[in-house]
């Protein structure tokens, strides 16, 4: 936590006061996330690429964004939508071939050479998620909020595998839970008019997708893993 | 600048669609295949076909006493219900008393 309130200080002035009293409201914002996922198929996938010769490597983190509308609905309860993605990957790659490198070399008059990497198999996993989540505030201080809260999140995933000649897709969705602490702070700063506040949340969330086309029979991507995420709102 | 770019343009060509002789570690496969593998002991062989969702999706061998050696099988590209699989990745696992001893990739495609 005392992390959280440096990084918080780094980003954002403390609120100066004013008006120490609660008005609700809502904010619009825009968050950067991090999660790791369990991806235990995407592992077990990648461990047979391996075991296949080849030097499969899969991501450990899943980055993101999303648009979120957050809602101080009274002094204790708070309210909170997303529409959001991430974006899990792997792959295996080589490096250009020496007559590759040769031809590189020639024609550019050694100006370039191919010494860069060839992706030979993508691997692509894709999450949008719609949240809707409650929180009970903690802690409220002139400024300053810690709220803890859960709710329903719904998860449309994609797959994607492509390899030189091929390319292999399905999509599932599903449905999950998310459960999170959060850390609000106003800001000084105005955009115009408006208010500015940051945010920081951490949770866990449980969104596993079984992939429903024919020939994946029923494959699970599992997003389920803790998160972090890093917001900036704007009050309306 | 013309210049330049007809210098850069046959470089970039061949590097993104020519000249590829690259030894992928998988083959890339059209038609039936036939293919090897070895056995360091006597036992009982299973072959199973895996697509890229690591779902089985044709038994080449099952339960098949072979001795230690070399042996070769063949897939001709048909699942179970005899379908020619989509193009894709595929594996076949070769299992030897229950214990996957090698598995092998390729690509198929039209």
């Amino acid at each position: 936590m005392t992390l959280l309130m440096l990084l918080l200080c780094t980003i954002g002035q403390p609120y100066d006061g004013g008006n120490d009293s609660f008005s609700p409201g809502f904010r619009i914002g825009f968050t950067f996330m991090g999660s790791f996922p369990s991806m235990q198929t995407e592992k077990d996938f990648a461990d047979m690429n391996t075991a296949a010769g080849l030097d499969f490597e899969l991501g450990s983190v899943s980055w993101g964004g999303s648009v979120e509308v957050l809602g101080d609905l009274s002094e204790k309860f708070r309210i909170r939508g997303s529409f959001g993605g991430t974006n899990f990957t792997g792959g295996y790659s080589e490096g250009y071939s020496a007559m590759q490198n040769l031809f590189m070399v020639i024609f550019t008059l050694g100006l370039f050479s191919g010494s860069g990497e060839e992706d030979v198999i993508e691997l692509n996993d894709q999450a949008i998620n719609l949240e809707a989540q409650a929180y009970y505030v903690l802690t409220r201080t002139p400024g300053l909020s810690i709220s803890a809260g859960a709710g329903p999140v719904y998860t449309f995933a994609s797959r994607k595998l492509d390899s030189p000649n091929t390319a292999t897709s399905g999509t599932g969705s599903g449905l999950g839970f998310v459960a999170s602490v959060r850390l609000d702070q106003e800001s000084t700063f105005k955009l115009g008019c408006l208010p500015l506040m940051f945010g920081l949340e951490g949770g866990y969330r449980m969104n596993s997708v079984k992939i429903s086309d024919e020939e994946a029979d029923d494959y699970e991507l599992d997003f389920s893993g803790p998160f972090f995420k890093l917001g900036t709102y704007i009050g309306l | 600048m013309g210049k330049i770019l007809l210098f850069l343009l046959p470089a970039l060509l061949l590097t993104t669609a020519g000249c590829n002789d690259s030894t992928y570690p998988f083959e890339q496969v059209t038609d039936e295949f036939t293919f090897t593998y070895d056995l360091p002991n006597d036992g009982v062989v299973d072959l199973f076909v895996l697509n890229c969702y690591m779902n089985n999706i044709r038994t080449l061998q099952a339960d098949s006493t072979q001795p230690s050696g070399s042996h070769s099988s063949s897939w001709d590209l048909l699942d179970e219900s005899a379908v020619r699989v989509p193009d894709g990745l595929y594996y076949i696992r070769i299992i030897l008393d229950d214990d996957i001893i090698e598995t092998k990739m390729y690509e198929v495609h039209k």
